[in-house]
């Protein structure tokens, strides 16, 4: 589950916000390293919503929640299946 | 501490017309080269329409920096969109920033956290100009990419310095007025550290257009100082930071003084004079005042860096203001003068610095370099009369009853404002210079270096080897390359170590390691990764617990034959009956592998040293009307 969304998660900020110039990992530090920003995680708190069908809860958005491609992929999966739940 | 305590100039970067790092500027001014070229087309994307060779005079030469569109955003962990909106001179500032920090043989750990404060002089916005030009282009990014308090907020962000962080537009006097304040900060004990200095990039024709207008260009393009056919001034780009620290600190620190500040002061000339003309009185008062809070009387300046632009008007009053301030006490002693703008141009808001980088590593290495383009002294200007002497020819300091070598160094603006600061050589030079004991045998030593990309890996070993070839098989010299590059420097996530004990060795290793990285490099695309977990096999017992203790830290220590207990960790192994080149092996690939390695006990006796600085590889990044980013991407692939 969580597999799929890094990989999508992956394709995304590549092609988006590296323009395919480097390659990264599930664990490369996103913020850390400059990868994505503030301004950056807004447009992939679109991406997210457009891709996975979540919207992310303001209370989520922290450095926490979108350190590395994986920490990014668990709260798009935790949030989905809350979804479920709910449904 | 107190208001004298001489301040360390303890470490220099600078881009300057034709000379990067304070090495090649001085081989430049050393041997009396002119850096003035023909000015390349703006870098504005044909906003202007204009050609700089054709259409204004005065503009069509000027000394030029290269590749400022070029950015490494992997050194400074920006990403390459927000790069794209960041004024090139902030980010020269950033480069020169990390270059003067290695100058000065300061990991970036020793700074960070501490009130270090940043002061820089910039005047030109001519980067907002291109990105208002497209509305589309005003993205989040622009309110931080350039305001030009973020020229100086961008590189205490970027290391991590908690002091004060200002940009000063003081004109043609902004990084003069820059290393006062970072000089009185000092003083004071707001700041424990400061970077100082300035950037000057041209990157629009508009400036160029209104100064011709004004007059004030040199139509046969040369700054000519103090001569009878001085007629203006060429412009000039470059970038320049001086690390600055209380010499007692800087002592205590081991850091290496390469001259120190003594005084200086700041004033403006009121309304003496009109708006845009000097005044003779305001710069007599201004030497004094430098010279008052630096202890020392004006008769007791050597040579003094004039700012010197080559202007008929200038030039005899600053030289007239001079010699008042110092008087007839001055008068025995001539004061040598010069103007590194005969080198280089006028560099504008980073002028002051072009000065004083030139006069610390003058008294540095102990001699003054000329001043270009003399041929008849302007008659206005009595030399003689006003007990100065232009230095036309390498010039030994002038030597004053055993005292260290002063000078000074002068800024003025367009605007009336004025700086001016007072310099010497270490008092105990003698004792510094000293060689340090040196290595009675060749010992096999490890060359440690890192970056934070393959490609500047690659450029970074290639220096190095070099470097060592430069020197023939100085073992000394051997020893002080890698205690520089251990202990000196920051060590970053791609690494490469060689073991050897001859330069050549170590010089043919780091070679084949930069060309496997390169071929690394043409298959597959960077990949930005944190290093995995290493095990050190060790043969016995007693060796895991002495390594344990030791140099290098693996994520596990296991036994020889146990190896399986590593799992998947990346392994390397230790010899049983392990000699000195052995274990440096060891440590060379827990090294490349990522681990930490406690360098004050793997390389011991060695010191700083002028070591290769960090090697960027930029790429363009850069906005432009005509190329879309898709497009750039391609055009780089291309060339």
């Amino acid at each position: 589950m969580s597999a799929e969304a890094i990989g999508a998660l992956r394709a995304y900020v590549v092609e988006r916000h590296l323009d395919g110039r480097a390659d990264i990992e599930p664990d490369t530090p996103l913020l850390e390293w400059g990868i994505l920003d503030s301004f950056s995680v807004a447009e992939l708190l679109e991406f997210i919503h457009t891709r996975f069908g979540v919207a992310v809860p303001p209370s989520s958005i922290s450095p926490v929640h979108f350190r590395t491609l994986q920490t990014i992929a668990d709260l798009v999966v935790s949030l989905q299946e809350a979804c479920r739940v709910q449904a | 501490m107190s208001r004298r305590e001489p301040i360390a100039v303890v470490g220099i970067g600078c881009r300057f017309p034709q000379a990067h790092g304070p090495q090649e500027y001085w081989s430049l001014l050393d041997e009396g080269q002119d850096a003035i070229g023909p000015t390349p087309p703006y870098r504005d994307g044909g906003r202007s329409g204009l050609d700089p060779r054709l259409d204004r005079a005065g503009a069509s030469v000027r000394g030029s920096l290269v590749d400022v569109e070029r950015f490494d955003w992997r050194a400074f962990r920006i990403s390459p969109r927000e790069s794209t909106y960041i004024d090139p001179q902030q980010r020269l500032l950033l480069q020169t920033a990390w270059e003067a920090l290695e100058s000065a043989g300061i990991p970036h750990e020793a700074v960070a956290g501490t009130r270090a404060g940043v002061f820089v002089g910039i005047m030109w916005p001519d980067y907002a100009k291109l990105l208002a030009a497209d509305p589309s282009r005003l993205a989040g990014y622009a309110t931080s990419g350039a305001g030009f308090a973020l020229a100086a907020n961008r590189v205490s962000y970027q290391f991590d310095l908690r002091g004060p962080s200002v940009a000063l537009d003081v004109q043609c006097a902004s990084s003069l007025t820059a290393v006062h304040h970072a000089c009185t900060s000092l003083w004071s004990g707001e700041s424990e550290l400061a970077f100082a200095g300035g950037v000057n990039l041209i990157l629009t024709a508009d400036a160029d257009v209104m100064m011709s207008r004004a007059g004030i260009l040199s139509p046969s393009g040369r700054c000519r100082p103090l001569d009878a056919s001085a007629d203006g001034f060429v412009r000039g780009e470059g970038v320049g930071l001086v690390v600055l620290k209380p010499l007692a600190r800087a002592r205590a620190d081991g850091n290496r003084v390469l001259c120190v500040i003594l005084g200086s002061s700041v004033n403006h000339d009121g309304r003496r004079a009109p708006l845009t003309t000097p005044s003779h009185d305001s710069q007599v008062e201004l030497v004094s005042a430098a010279c008052a809070s630096a202890g020392i009387a004006p008769a007791d300046l050597g040579y003094v860096e004039l700012h010197g632009t080559g202007t008929r008007r200038g030039d005899p009053l600053e030289a007239s203001a001079l010699a008042a301030a110092r008087g007839e006490a001055g008068r025995p002693d001539p004061c040598l003068v010069g103007s590194v703008k005969s080198n280089i141009g006028h560099c504008e808001s980073a002028a002051g610095v072009a000065s004083i980088v030139k006069v610390a590593l003058a008294l540095h290495h102990g001699r003054i370099p000329a001043t270009l383009h003399h041929e008849q002294t302007n008659p206005e200007i009595p030399l003689d009369e006003l007990g100065l002497r232009l230095v036309t020819e390498t010039t030994a300091w002038p030597q004053r009853d055993g005292r260290p070598a002063i000078a000074g160094v002068t800024g003025l603006s367009l605007g009336g404002a004025n700086a001016h600061v007072v310099l010497a050589a270490p008092a105990d030079e003698a004792v510094l210079r000293a060689p340090a004991a040196r290595p009675r045998r060749r010992e096999t030593q490890l060359l440690a270096l890192s970056a934070r990309s393959r490609p500047a890996l690659a450029n970074l070993a290639r220096a190095y080897a070099e470097a060592l070839d430069e020197r023939g098989d100085d073992a000394a010299r051997i020893v002080d390359l890698a205690h520089t590059a251990a202990l000196r420097r920051s060590h970053f996530e791609w690494r490469l170590a060689v073991v050897g004990a001859r330069a050549g060795t170590l010089a043919e290793q780091l070679r084949s390691a930069a060309e496997r990285l390169d071929l690394a490099g043409k298959s597959a695309p960077e990949r930005l990764a944190i290093p995995a977990a290493v095990a050190l096999a060790v043969p016995d017992a007693a060796a895991a617990e002495r390594w344990a203790a030791w140099q290098a830290v693996p994520d596990v220590i296991v036994l020889v034959g146990d190896e399986d207990v590593a799992g998947d960790r990346a392994l390397v192994s230790l010899p049983a009956d392990a000699r000195r080149a052995d274990v440096l092996a060891a440590i060379a690939a827990l090294y490349e592998l990522g681990c930490a390695v406690r360098w004050e006990r793997v390389v011991t006796g060695g010191r700083l040293t002028d070591a290769p600085t960090y090697r960027w590889a930029g790429e363009r990044l850069w906005v432009d009307p005509a190329v879309s980013p898709a497009a750039a991407v391609a055009l780089e692939q291309a060339l």
